[in-house]
């Protein structure tokens, strides 16, 4: 537990929660989940709870387990669990905060101890768990385990409240010779006598633990909301004291946001002005320190630590950041794995199995198949100076070979015909090229590529370019979106005459109808989470004609611009 | 393609945007991102450079209006520079250029900004 004196903030929630315990009644009491940000100090406010009920009151046994491994096997969990429990239950009943103190002790010391106290409650909990053992049965010996709070507590006080640190692990723990913990508890929190108070990762609780039939309505969701802009100020204060740093608090207030009222942040940061010896009395010198402490220092540490963890293979822990810094996710917005996996050209199973990672790790949510980033800024900057320094070690010739294979130098064009005189260089009154186009993202550019090697046969000002290029863009991406062509292909044809330049793009997918397009709306568009619908009347506006033209199969839409009074078509000319 | 980049620099208390590449949802969204965060930071005036996007399709326009309101309600003002006649013309069309002025040059949005133009 961190020192007295580096604790600050949090003590409203700490009372909020004893006084509630301390309320409890022979009534079944509400379960409560304390839901908060990573490192925002849940786990510390619950082992203060546990000091607070073992100190302070005698009405009520308390516990207090921190899943900090994964066990795999059950046999390992139950012993551990109970060793906990059971010192906990002695250090309580003889009111000896000694018994607590983190020296290592055996489940058979344990067993020893227990057995010398001639103490029948406990004397019976190992005659079962032998029996269990013996027989074998291994989900017997869980559910021993899980209800020892209760069994405890009634050969004591009569009351329990188990405090369960980091829940969500033990949905890692897969036994195949047990039914799972997760599947185990919601039986185990249902009496009356013994409440639970437990800390995790909230979208991961939310989705597999917690939304089980059997956890129905008994829980209490706390939420841990970020620390006000006055409290955030006296942690820093405080910490500034206790670590000997000079601090002007009118002076940095401005800077303290960075932290998003996240104690961890703030002691990182702190620490380390403390071990530099540098005074926290300007802007500048705490941002110079952030960018230090995002870049190299503990936080960049610590997030490196989580991914490494996650992610052995350092191409895999790449995408990973890919994933995060995917502008939709980066901004906290869901998005489909599907489209996630399209949007970066990347393996639909791969990113199921790099999205599932991150979310084990708390550093994405996601349900149901979408996914989001989690709200937490400081974690953003961190993503922020991981790409940029990926993007300066070589990422950059990766896009650059890249581009070079998407956009080749040579001609994308076939030239199709040319009025029945011959090809290339002769005079001819029309003249069609044809491209065929994957429908896969960005290739849109492909073909406004295309589009300026045919505009430069003709004398088409800049800037009517740029507007046949728009068009011609909006049109491409109307197909990828909205034709479901099986083919996946967009057929497009340039056509050169006299006067004009007409482009047709084509897919077989389904027909498209103009006439059920409604009209832009603005506000409509900006509210729409695509923020689609300005295409058709974009293309209208750009170009001098737009006809859907009528075909058995999927969408042709022909566009045309003509030439301007001072425009020659170059063929023509020679 | 996904090569889009925003470079950041500020000016007394305006930030100067500048991006490269094609901006479709995937720019306009690493706009906006960028956007809130100098907000956050407490600028309230916004350039953005076009110089090196001259390629901009419908839904990064309606991303851009989406900034362009964000920041009007955080009672800041947002700027374009460096855009390509045709895209001032999309601009004008989409209702962009209404609550966002288009500016030749940085260093005229910059003047205009700090009053000195």
């Amino acid at each position: 537990m961190t020192p007295e004196d580096q604790f600050f903030g949090r003590k409203e929630e700490i009372k909020a929660l004893a006084d509630r315990i301390l309320s409890l009644t022979d009534l079944p009491v509400q379960n409560c989940f304390l839901m908060g940000p990573r490192r925002a100090g849940s786990s510390e406010i619950v082992r203060r709870v546990y000091q607070e009920l073992f100190l302070n009151q005698d009405r009520i046994l308390p516990f207090y387990y921190h899943f900090e491994r994964i066990f795999n096997d059950p046999i390992h969990f139950v012993m551990d669990y109970l060793t906990a429990l059971i010192r906990q239950y002695i250090a309580f009943t003889d009111k000896d905060p000694a018994i607590l103190l983190p020296e290592i002790i055996s489940f058979h010391a344990i067993e020893k101890i227990s057995r010398d106290r001639s103490d029948p409650g406990l004397e019976q909990l190992f005659n079962d768990f032998e029996a269990a053992d013996q027989a074998p049965d291994k989900e017997g010996l869980v559910s021993l385990a899980l209800n020892a709070p209760l069994r405890l507590a009634s050969i004591s006080t009569g009351y329990g409240f188990m405090i369960l640190d980091h829940l969500h692990l033990i949905l890692q723990m897969k036994w195949a010779s047990c039914v799972n913990l997760s599947e185990l508890y919601p039986a185990a929190m249902g009496h009356s006598r013994v409440s639970y108070l437990f800390t995790g990762l909230k979208s991961l609780l939310l989705r597999e633990f917690l939304s089980q039939e059997s956890m129905a309505g008994s829980v209490y969701c706390m939420d841990l909301s970020i620390m006000s802009e006055d409290k955030v100020q006296d942690v820093f204060c405080g910490l500034c004291e206790c670590y000997k740093v000079k601090t002007e608090i009118d002076a940095v207030r401005q800077e303290l946001y960075r932290f998003y009222g996240i104690p961890f942040y703030m002691v990182s940061l702190v620490r380390r002005a403390g071990e530099l010896k540098i005074p926290l009395t300007s802007p500048e010198v705490i941002r110079d320190l952030y960018q230090q402490q995002i870049s190299t220092g503990d936080i960049a540490f610590y997030y490196e630590s989580l991914l490494n963890r996650c992610f052995r293979d350092p191409l895999e822990k790449r995408d990973a950041i890919r994933i995060l810094y995917l502008p939709p996710v980066f901004s906290g917005k869901n998005i489909g794995i599907e489209e996630l996996a399209g949007r970066l050209s990347l393996d639909l199973t791969r990113v199921r199995e790099i999205t599932e990672s991150l979310i084990l790790a708390g550093l994405l949510e996601g349900n149901y198949g979408m996914v989001r980033g989690i709200q937490d800024p400081v974690f953003g900057d961190f993503l922020r100076m991981t790409q940029r320094s990926w993007l300066s070690k070589g990422e950059q010739q990766d896009r650059r070979r890249e581009a070079q294979t998407v956009f080749p130098e040579v001609s994308i064009l076939t030239e199709m015909k040319s009025n029945g005189k011959s090809d290339r260089g002769e005079q001819g009154e029309k003249i069609s090229f044809g491209l065929v186009l994957p429908m896969v993202s960005e290739t849109e550019l492909v073909a406004a590529r295309a589009l300026e090697q045919v505009a430069e046969r003709v004398d088409f000002p800049d800037e009517e370019i740029g507007k046949i290029r728009m068009a011609l863009i909006e049109a491409c991406i109307n197909s990828f979106e909205h034709s479901g062509s099986k083919d996946g292909k967009i057929y497009i044809t340039f056509t050169l005459d006299k006067e004009k330049l007409s482009i047709v793009v084509e897919d077989k997918g389904i027909s498209f109808d103009p006439s059920r397009v409604p009209v832009p709306d603005r506000e409509k568009i900006l509210a729409a989470p695509g923020r689609r619908g300005w295409g058709i009347e974009l293309i209208k506006s750009l170009m001098d004609q737009v006809t859907f033209e009528d075909v058995p199969v999927g969408t042709k839409l022909r566009m045309i611009k003509y030439y301007p009074k001072e425009a020659g078509w170059k063929a023509q000319a020679g | 393609m996904g090569s889009f980049q925003v470079d950041i620099k500020f000016a007394d208390d305006v930030a100067i945007f500048k991006t490269s590449g094609y901006i479709n949802d995937l720019g306009g969204e690493r706009i906006e991102k960028e956007c809130e965060d100098v907000l956050r930071e407490g600028y309230r005036k916004v350039i953005i450079n076009l110089k090196d996007s001259p390629i901009i399709n419908s839904i990064g326009i309606s991303i851009l209006i989406g900034i362009t309101d964000r920041i009007n309600k955080a009672d800041g003002n947002l700027f374009f520079t460096n855009v390509t006649n045709s895209n001032a013309k999309v601009f004008d069309f989409m209702g962009l250029s209404k609550y966002a002025p288009i500016f030749q040059t940085v260093e005229d949005a910059v003047r205009h900004v700090s009053g000195k133009a």
